[in-house]
């Protein structure tokens, strides 16, 4: 860990954000010039008026501001902060300042506010300001059609290097973004791997799950586990790339679903255990007589139930594939089954898991 | 998959580092009941960290809770002395001039922390008693390297309540514990922190006059060394008092502690001390549990074990309430 911590410091974080800076900067400096010339040169033979002919070959139609589109795009948007947030929270396990509700605080802010901010909404106002909004939803949707075919998946980055091919902006770019793929593997390596070792901890998954290596002092056979489905499903991936699309997508609404579970959890905790609440930091927090906690978890849970509905049913938003419903619906119903499942075969060896967390009232 | 269920001849309950949170203990008395067990050990470090002065001025009380001020009214002061108190403090209310003759003075504060901390225990221990004597529940209880010796006394005179400090103590058929809260030196200079090789010469003391090693209970406060129990923050001691590296770890076990184990090989050993390394791991044969602590937040943090035949340990299992 302590390694990591320094590679994160020193490397990653550095890297990350000269990354960043970089495609702002040309971003910025693209502002107000010629993008059409740019694009028509990174091509072969694709121009700007080319990629528009496509576009309305594949039937788009320029519409107005929607209010509903806006809130699906804020969504999703407004998604993956939370789920920054909830990444981060995996990590301050390692920390142990549960009771420090400013150190807390900080570390759910800086990772949403600066992830979801800085790093993304700024990048693409500015791409916006260069290459045109309408220009960005023909180039999508001639792509997303196929009435466009290019060898690169058109992603930010790309647009960067349209607009300014020098390789030494590419070599920062692409470190950049090798650097926080790489964090972002770690964070999700590091969070499931704790997940399981606390689920071991509990009794719901075997206790060897639990062991602290000696040597590394991390739960490395949890971690093993894990990285040995990880390189299975990735396997898999690359022979079934159709199927791969449909359980990522389950996937990561499975997580959406997962964080509004936590944010009703968190809604309902003054009244679940009120007396380990009534000890945490947040608890002088109130709105009127209402907890500020149960507010907001409710909110965030009705708001991630939506978001959770919408994404199964638009299907502008790509999402409604009978096969992510049946991945989510398998994924879901795997959970309840393996939970209920282990723990009455573990109640069978003596060990009732119901116990772990029962609350247990004061005298 | 699923076998006949074993017959269980005891079943113990496991707390430690309740360092005088008000709600843990209470939260403790009745998890006896709730987890069914047969014997309750209460590990060491039940001393609280500190004093919390209420500054009483005109009908107003301040004072600083987490690095928060609070100032509450007559109405609010009753509330705020139970709060204090569930995050292991000792809450007393005080005067202007009084306050500031005991900032002067670190040996009359000492003297009210020590007071405090006697009324605490001495009032635990009585209802340990008051709630496990009709019950007929053993309880044992240790001292920790927080705890001041002068507790002993109260321990020792508390009617139900066995002192198990340096002890060899049959709990069960055939199941012997031996106990002692004395640690390893930690940069605090706690009052039972004592050298390794004393602390190895301590438990091999209590160690050898066992019957049978092999079946009995080591209950060491201090978690072995490099065991994955033993897992606290990286200290920065160029301050005083010592402040916490956050996010850097490093093992602070007892090597004495470890040697033991790895030579006596008993069937379980329990731990506390260090709060943040909760878990179950094996060191040889021996199965060792450090239940955690986290007082602060009111949780209540322990490990149920059970025995079937006299020396067969069945399960170890850590609980959060």
């Amino acid at each position: 860990m302590r390694f990591y911590r320094r590679l994160q410091k020193w490397v990653m974080v550095p890297l990350l954000a000269i990354g960043t800076l970089t495609i702002i900067i040309v971003l910025i400096s693209g502002l107000g010039g010629d993008f059409a010339t740019s694009f028509a040169a990174f091509h072969d033979d694709l121009t700007v008026s080319a990629v528009k002919s496509a576009a309305t070959e594949a039937g788009y139609q320029k519409v107005g501001f929607s209010f509903g589109n806006t809130l699906l795009w804020v969504g999703i948007l407004a998604g993956f902060i939370p789920y920054s947030m909830f990444s981060a929270q995996g990590l301050l396990g390692e920390v142990k300042e549960a009771s420090n509700f400013r150190r807390l605080f900080l570390a759910f802010l800086i990772p949403g506010g600066v992830v979801g901010l800085i790093m993304l909404l700024l990048p693409w106002l500015l791409l916006q300001g260069v290459a045109g909004k309408d220009f960005l939803n023909e180039f999508a949707v001639a792509y997303m059609n196929g009435t466009v075919t290019v060898d690169y998946f058109p992603n930010i980055n790309t647009f960067v290097q349209m607009l300014n091919p020098n390789p030494a902006v590419a070599i920062l770019v692409s470190l950049g973004f090798i650097s926080g793929g790489f964090g972002i593997a770690n964070v999700v390596f590091m969070t499931a791997s704790r997940v399981m070792m606390a689920m071991s901890l509990d009794g719901l998954l075997p206790q060897w799950l639990s062991d602290v290596s000696k040597r590394f002092y991390a739960p490395v056979k949890a971690l093993t586990v894990w990285s040995v489905v990880a390189v299975g499903v990735a396997a898999w991936f690359s022979y079934q790339p159709d199927f791969a699309l449909s359980i990522l997508a389950a996937g990561a609404i499975t997580s959406v679903a997962v964080v509004g579970v936590t944010c009703l959890g968190a809604g309902l905790f003054p009244y679940t255990a009120p007396d380990i609440y009534a000890s945490a930091p947040i608890a002088k927090y109130r709105l009127g007589k209402v907890h500020l906690i149960t507010v907001i978890g409710l909110l965030a849970f009705a708001f991630d139930a939506v978001m959770v509905y919408l994404a199964l049913t638009v299907p502008e938003l790509g999402l409604t594939d009978p096969l992510i419903r049946i991945a989510l619906g398998v994924a879901l119903g795997i959970g309840v089954v393996f939970y209920v499942g282990y723990g009455l075969y573990r109640r069978a060896r003596g060990i009732d898991v119901s116990l772990t967390t029962k609350e247990v009232p004061p005298e | 998959m699923f076998r006949k269920k074993f017959s269980r001849s005891l079943r113990l309950l496991f707390v430690t580092d309740l360092h005088a949170s008000e709600i843990t203990f209470r939260k403790m008395l009745n998890a006896v009941q709730v987890y069914e067990a047969t014997v309750l050990i209460v590990g060491g470090d039940l001393a609280g960290k500190r004093i919390v002065p209420i500054l009483s001025e005109g009908g107003v009380f301040v004072t600083s809770v987490s690095g928060n001020e609070i100032r509450v009214d007559e109405s609010g002061l009753e509330q705020l002395q139970s709060k204090i108190r569930n995050l292991g403090q000792y809450p007393f209310v005080i005067g202007r001039e009084e306050y500031e003759a005991l900032t002067a003075d670190p040996d009359e504060a000492n003297r009210r922390f020590l007071a405090a901390s006697h009324a605490q225990i001495e009032d635990w221990m009585q209802r340990l008693t008051a709630r496990f004597e009709p019950q007929g529940i053993p309880v044992y209880v240790t001292g920790g390297n927080d705890d001041y010796m002068s507790i002993e006394e109260i321990i020792d005179e508390a009617p139900w309540v066995t002192n198990a400090e340096g002890k060899i103590l049959e709990i069960g058929p055939g199941i012997e514990m031996m106990s002692t809260g004395f640690g390893n030196p930690t940069p605090w200079n706690c009052p039972r922190d004592i050298p390794e090789e004393e602390l190895l010469a301590r438990i091999r003391g209590m160690a050898d006059r066992l019957v049978s090693p092999e079946t009995s209970i080591f209950n060491l406060h201090a978690p072995p060394y490099a065991s994955g129990l033993d897992e606290g923050p990286l200290l920065d001691t160029s301050v005083t008092p010592p402040r916490a590296i956050v996010g850097e770890t490093n093992q602070v076990g007892s090597h004495a502690v470890r040697e033991a184990i790895e030579q006596y090989q008993p069937i379980l050993s329990l731990h506390g001390h260090i709060h943040e390394s909760r878990g179950i791991q094996k060191i040889g044969r021996t199965t060792c549990v450090n239940p955690g602590s986290e007082y602060t937040e009111g949780l209540l943090r322990s490990a149920v074990v059970d025995f079937g035949k006299p020396g067969e340990m069945r399960n170890v299992q850590l609980l959060s309430a």
